[in-house]
């Protein structure tokens, strides 16, 4: 029995490495399409339902029947359209209710499904004849429960007569469940002013009509609509989440031709079913299609290149077999078995194991295809095995059994006295010959051309590339290993050492376990792009993710920048946790976004959490600059808080006509409402008053200080007028800049004590807080901006602020992209900019950056503030959303490539190193018949092991390199929404040793693992041979 | 006290068959004893007995009073065998073949090659030298073979039918360097069927099933 595995271990080889290269080939598309039809999948489904959703409108006559006949109908057009969720039918129709308002008729309306949709109090209209008010209405206002209400069917105006009157119980009243939230379909239906189709009769093509309700509409149930002439019966449906690419363009052209084709006739009489909704599913489609396309483009190119490894092995395997059975050919011929017979006994035995590896192959790659599509794609996706996977499948057993008669063809030529002695070396057959150019043709032309290809669009191939390029390295690798081995031996002549002079010879002259680095290198080399390309395809999606969220936690905040300012600063004083951001975002090439931030804090609240991830974004922005925004001194805050308003005033002055004069010191709060405190004055000597100003408690802005006599008429004051002391809470007031209202009106000047001026007027006193209009605000401009576009208002030297002002402005910095905004925009200080523009109401988002550590006390404080840290976004949501894009899945096909290459590789490795054994079992009992000892035989399978290791180790790092620097410029790592950069690989040296080394140590460990015990366990008596 | 070759009541058995049973064989240095029979009658299996390939499952093999045994099957390395199969190591050319043997015993690397370049010469094989194994026929291997046994100068040379491949002229110059090795001191050991090759040696013990048949002495004095 062990006699007769050791005759079919070869033959065991080779029916596991066709498995293992037949998996391969099933696996790699059967996970590309479903990678494939999972993207698909997440893209409708994210679509704007108004693009993919259809609507159509019924014509029913009217009556109770009618209603029943139109939400049959309704239902069996959903039926008949594949791809479309049951349809949600709803129906309205306008009456009058001339009792609650004469001029404007009302709406009743009932929608499947309605009191899910909807707060009610009360209960829901389950009978006849029953309405739900809508809430805060006039009729809410002035109807009850249990009252009854007449309304009228609208007539057309020309008619003397009223239409029917129809009397409704009211039973509740109604209000959406979330304000603004398009919870129903179209919710300009349910408001005031809202479109509704008018559709009449099957002749017509419906109409939209704009109808003017009174309010929104009261809610009934389905029969009660029945009767109303004139009502509108619509039915709505939700396209599908599907995958599947070609029912979607069948489904869209259903829904084209039906969209202009007019209407369908329904099983009964008169019923007619209209689209009335402009979808436009194939515009959807044409972009994911492309998408899609491009996937499994890729894919197929990565499936390529596992493949061919997969043939190249099972070739060398079967060769290997058919050689091993050398001395049962030559045995055969001796007892007379020739031509077909001796060729079916050459094939029979691999050809078996050669179907059998596929059969277990295929089964293998659907499960394995399967296990991975429901790990990373999903639970629910279908795994079927493609029709593209069959033509690899067929390649790999055909070129399998090609091998197989091939090798025995070659075999049994031998003249039977060749075949019964130790096989001759073999020169490289014409075929392996060209094959081994191709491949260095391959890979140089590969390179070349995908450094040239348009990144956007790689060519199909430009996957399987990584696979060429290492088997170009692997034979490069054995070339170099036999020079080297050749340099071994002829120096190992002439020097001590058995090991080393065994090792160079066998490394020389036998080419079996060179036969395999080749396929080590190109697992190698897989393996290495596969995670550059995972690796560039996470920091790609952290710096997306960071970008979208603008930092760890972002709170969005309801209030205007300055109470969130405000708010944040109360909330956090030192500046650990929280930053206040408003970002406002461009709509052409000259007006670009903009964010402004609390640069103060961008260290201690952004930088932290930034360095802790892989993104490179905010490092491009050099603290000191991100410093340099907030202009320090130059310009103090405006605003202040406070609870406590606190002056004082030395006047020395003369006034015709008054005796008085009186102090208004204006502020602004943070709603924008102004407000006065005043104070009189006395004309000489110093007037020190405190006021409450509840209204700064959160923010206010000091916006001018007025000194003017009491009186009606014009008077003048003369004298001197110094403040002395002016302040707000715990800002000093002193420090800020002032100037009178006019510039000739006074001379004015620093007191001694410092800040504000001394004035001597003639005139009322004016001051109000200004610029100092020194210098230009500083800003950050992303590299992406244009600057010389002629409509860039930063390269005009002007910046819009938050509100839009333009102010003079200067460039401080570039960076690669900004958080929230991306690579086209501006960063500013938020409270320099607010300086300019206290109370501009943003046209963008205000948000509060929070760390990740970010203590609920803070949060809490945040709350007492107004600002609900309920509402916010992660970094983490972020990334997840993204990790879960389809294209980033697809990031995962490549390990699953280069695992299953890895599997051939390591099959391949084995079945050679096992095919070895008798050899070597052989030669090592010759040797120590010769009289070498077993740890001069060790010492030379170490040897010989480890050079091979090692190079293969060199080489499978070189190539790796160069590979990933081809090829992942080419790969889809992601998939950039506007403004967003597109992923920007990195490419070093390092990032193949470790795979490179891993290959190696493994291929290391199995050699030594195999080939040691039967170097060790041959006995010299073994080689007795003759038996007796 | 014996300085020669000394085989007492030795037996083997493999797959419960008797392939020695008792055998006695004595060889001295300085003389060529061969070992007759026909095929099967354990030949080969008593020169790897004698080399302390096998280990007899009793009796007792001793080569200048100490047991060939090593206890892992390789021979000792004042043994040195000519094999039947010719136990060459293909990936080594012949003279690699022969100075292995010298290179294991501590020789100098290049004296081992030019001593195995004269051991070739002296067989007549001096011009495959730089040849791999693969590349010779039957009887140059054979002779490879003899000359890696030779080229060591053991103390003890066993030959298995070393001269089945060759020719007349061929098969006087092997034995022609096994006399010499005797002459110079070795015991040599020849297993053969060939009756040229007995009348070589200068004692025969003839195997018949396994057991000694016959001794004769003086063979090669032409007794």
């Amino acid at each position: 029995m062990r006699g007769a595995w050791r005759r079919r271990d070869l033959t065991f080889g080779l029916g596991l490495v066709v498995a293992a290269a037949t998996a391969t080939a099933v696996a790699a598309p059967t996970f590309a399409g479903a990678a494939s039809s999972a993207l698909v999948r997440e893209r409708v489904a994210v679509a704007d339902p108004l693009d993919t959703d259809l609507s159509w409108a019924i014509s029913v006559p009217s009556g109770s029947g009618g209603m029943s006949s139109a939400l049959k109908s309704a239902h069996r057009v959903g039926d008949d359209l594949s791809l479309y969720d049951a349809p949600v039918v709803s129906a309205s129709a306008l009456v009058d209710w001339t009792a609650l308002d004469a001029q404007r008729p009302a709406a009743l309306a009932w929608h499947q499904g309605q009191c899910d949709q909807v707060t009610v109090v009360g209960r829901c209209p389950d009978r006849p004849g029953e309405v739900l008010l809508p809430a805060n209405s006039t009729a809410a206002e002035r109807y009850r429960v249990g009252d009854r209400i007449v309304v009228r069917e609208p007539t057309s105006g020309f008619e003397d007569r009223l239409g029917p009157a129809h009397q409704l119980t009211v039973v509740g009243t109604w209000q959406p469940q979330d304000v603004g939230a398009a919870a129903w379909y179209a919710p300009s239906r349910w408001e005031a002013g809202g479109q509704v189709v008018s559709y009449s009769g099957c002749d017509s093509s419906p109409t939209a009509v704009t109808m003017m309700p009174l309010a929104a509409p009261l809610l009934t149930d389905a029969t009660t609509l029945g009767p109303i002439a004139g009502r509108t019966v619509l039915a709505d449906a939700a396209l599908s989440s599907t995958g599947d690419i070609g029912r979607l363009r069948t489904t869209a052209a259903q829904v084209e031709r039906w969209q202009t084709d007019g209407h369908a006739e329904t099983e009964a009489a008169g019923v007619c079913a209209a689209a009335v909704s402009d979808s436009d599913i194939d515009g959807v489609l044409g972009p994911i299609g492309g998408e899609r396309d491009r996937l499994e483009r890729q894919g197929t190119g990565a499936a390529a290149g596992a493949v061919l490894i997969g043939v190249l092995a099972t070739v060398l395997i079967s060769t290997l077999s058919a050689r091993r059975r050398r001395y049962e050919f030559a045995l055969a011929k001796l007892r007379g078995v020739r031509g077909l017979r001796l060729g079916m006994m050459a094939i029979n035995e691999p050809a078996v194991a050669v179907l059998a590896g596929a059969a277990v192959g295929v089964l293998a790659g659907w499960g394995v295809a399967g296990v991975a599509a429901r790990a990373w794609l999903g639970s629910n996706l279908e795994t079927d095995v493609p029709a593209s996977a069959v033509p690899f499948a067929l390649l790999v057993v055909g070129f399998a059994l090609i091998g197989v008669a091939a090798g025995a063809a070659r075999t049994l030529r031998e003249p039977i006295h060749l075949q019964l002695r130790p096989e001759r070396p073999r020169q490289a057959s014409g075929p392996a010959y060209v094959a081994r150019m191709a491949v260095f043709v391959g890979a140089a032309l590969g390179i070349y051309q995908l450094r040239r290809a348009d990144p956007s669009d790689p060519p199909w191939w430009s996957l399987s590339l990584p696979v060429v390029v290492g088997l170009a390295a692997g034979l490069i690798a054995v070339w170099v290993i036999r020079w080297a081995a050749g340099v071994a031996t002829a120096v190992s002549r002439q020097r001590r050492g058995d090991g080393i002079y065994l090792a160079s010879r066998r490394l020389l002259r036998s080419g079996d376990l060179l036969a395999v680095v080749p396929f080590v290198v190109a697992a190698i080399v897989l393996t290495v792009v596969a995670s550059a390309a995972w690796g560039a395809g996470v920091q790609w999606r952290d710096s997306t993710a960071l970008l979208r969220t603008g930092g760890p936690i972002a709170i969005m905040s309801d209030q205007p920048p300055q109470a969130t300012l405000a708010a944040t600063r109360r909330a956090d004083p030192d500046g650990d946790y929280l930053m206040t951001a408003v970002s406002v975002e461009g709509e052409s090439s000259g007006v670009y976004r903009r964010l402004f931030v609390d640069t103060t804090r961008w260290d201690r609240v952004l930088a932290p959490d930034l360095s802790a991830t892989s993104t490179d974004v905010p490092s491009n922005i050099d603290p000191g600059v991100v410093e340099s925004l907030h202009v320090q001194g130059q310009r103090d805050p405006g605003m202040v808080s406070g609870s406590r308003l606190a002056v004082s005033v030395d006047l020395d002055a003369t006034v015709d006509g008054a005796s008085t004069t009186e102090l208004a010191i204006k502020l602004v709060d943070a709603a924008g409402r102004a407000h006065v405190a005043t104070a009189s004055l006395a004309l000489h000597g110093r007037t020190s008053r405190s006021f409450l100003v509840p209204y700064c408690q959160q923010a206010c802005d000091l916006e001018s200080i007025t000194i003017e006599p009491v009186r009606g008429y014009a008077v003048y004051l003369k004298g001197r007028v110094t403040i002395e002391r002016l302040r707000i809470g715990d800002t000093d007031l002193m420090t800020k800049d002032w100037r009178p209202e006019s510039p000739d009106a006074a001379r004015f000047r620093p007191t001694s004590g410092g800040g504000l001026t001394s004035v001597m007027v003639n005139r009322p006193v004016f001051l109000e807080i200004a610029d100092d209009g020194s210098g230009k605000v500083p800003v950050v401009v992303t590299a992406g901006l244009d600057l010389s576009d002629p409509e860039s208002v930063v390269g005009q030297g002007m910046v819009l602020g938050i509100g839009g002002t333009a102010l003079p402005a200067r460039t401080a910095g570039t960076v690669g992209t900004l958080p929230m905004i991306g690579d086209s925009g501006v960063l500013g200080d938020l409270t320099t900019f607010l300086d300019s523009e206290p109370f501009a109401a943003p046209l963008g988002d205000v948000t509060v950056i929070a760390r990740a550590d970010t203590p609920d006390s803070v949060y809490a404080a945040l709350a007492d503030a107004g600002i609900d840290s309920g509402d916010r976004a992660t970094i983490g949501e972020a990334r997840q959303l993204l990790d879960d894009d389809p294209f980033a899945q697809a990031l995962r096909f490549f390990w699953l490539a280069a695992g299953l290459v890895a599997v051939i590789a390591l099959c391949a490795v084995a079945t050679a190193l096992v095919s070895q054994r008798p050899t070597r079992a052989q030669e090592s009992a010759a040797l120590r018949v010769a009289g070498l000892r077993r740890r001069q035989l060790r010492s030379a399978v170490v040897i010989e092991v480890t050079a091979v290791a090692a190079f293969v180790a060199a080489c499978g790092w070189l190539a790796a390199w160069l590979s990933t620097w081809a090829t992942l410029p080419a790969l889809p790592l992601g998939e950039p929404g506007a403004y967003e950069p597109a992923p920007d690989p990195v490419i070093t040296w390092s990032s193949g040793i470790v795979p490179a080394l891993a290959a190696a140590i493994t291929v290391a460990a199995v050699a030594v693992g195999l080939l040691l015990p039967i170097t060790l366990r041959s006995r010299p008596a073994s080689l007795r041979g003759g038996g007796d | 006290m014996s300085d020669g070759l000394t085989v007492r009541e030795v037996v083997v058995e493999i797959a419960a068959r008797r392939i020695l049973d008792e055998v006695d064989l004595t060889a001295e240095p300085g003389r060529m004893v061969s070992v007759s029979g026909p095929s099967g009658s354990g030949k080969t299996t008593l020169l790897s007995v004698a080399g302390g390939l096998i280990q007899p499952d009793s009796g007792t093999v001793r080569f200048k009073d100490e047991s060939v045994w090593t206890g892992d099957g390789d021979p000792r390395p004042d043994v040195s065998f000519i094999l039947q199969v010719y136990g060459l190591v293909p990936i080594l050319t012949a003279r690699e073949n022969v100075s292995i043997a010298l290179r294991s015993r501590g020789v100098d690397p290049v004296q081992a090659d030019e001593r195995a370049d004269r051991a070739l010469a002296a067989l007549r094989v001096e011009d495959l030298a730089d040849r791999l194994v693969e590349e010779l026929s039957g009887g140059q291997m054979q002779r490879v073979a003899g000359a890696r046994g030779l080229v060591v100068e053991a103390a003890l040379l066993l030959a298995d039918e070393p001269t089945s491949e060759l020719d007349e002229v061929n098969r006087d110059h092997v034995l022609t360097e096994l006399r010499r090795a005797a002459d110079d001191g070795a015991t040599v050991v020849v297993a053969t069927h060939d009756p040229a090759v007995v009348e070589a040696c200068d004692h025969d013990v003839h195997l018949i099933d396994g057991s000694v048949a016959s001794t004769t002495d003086g063979l090669a004095l032409g007794g």
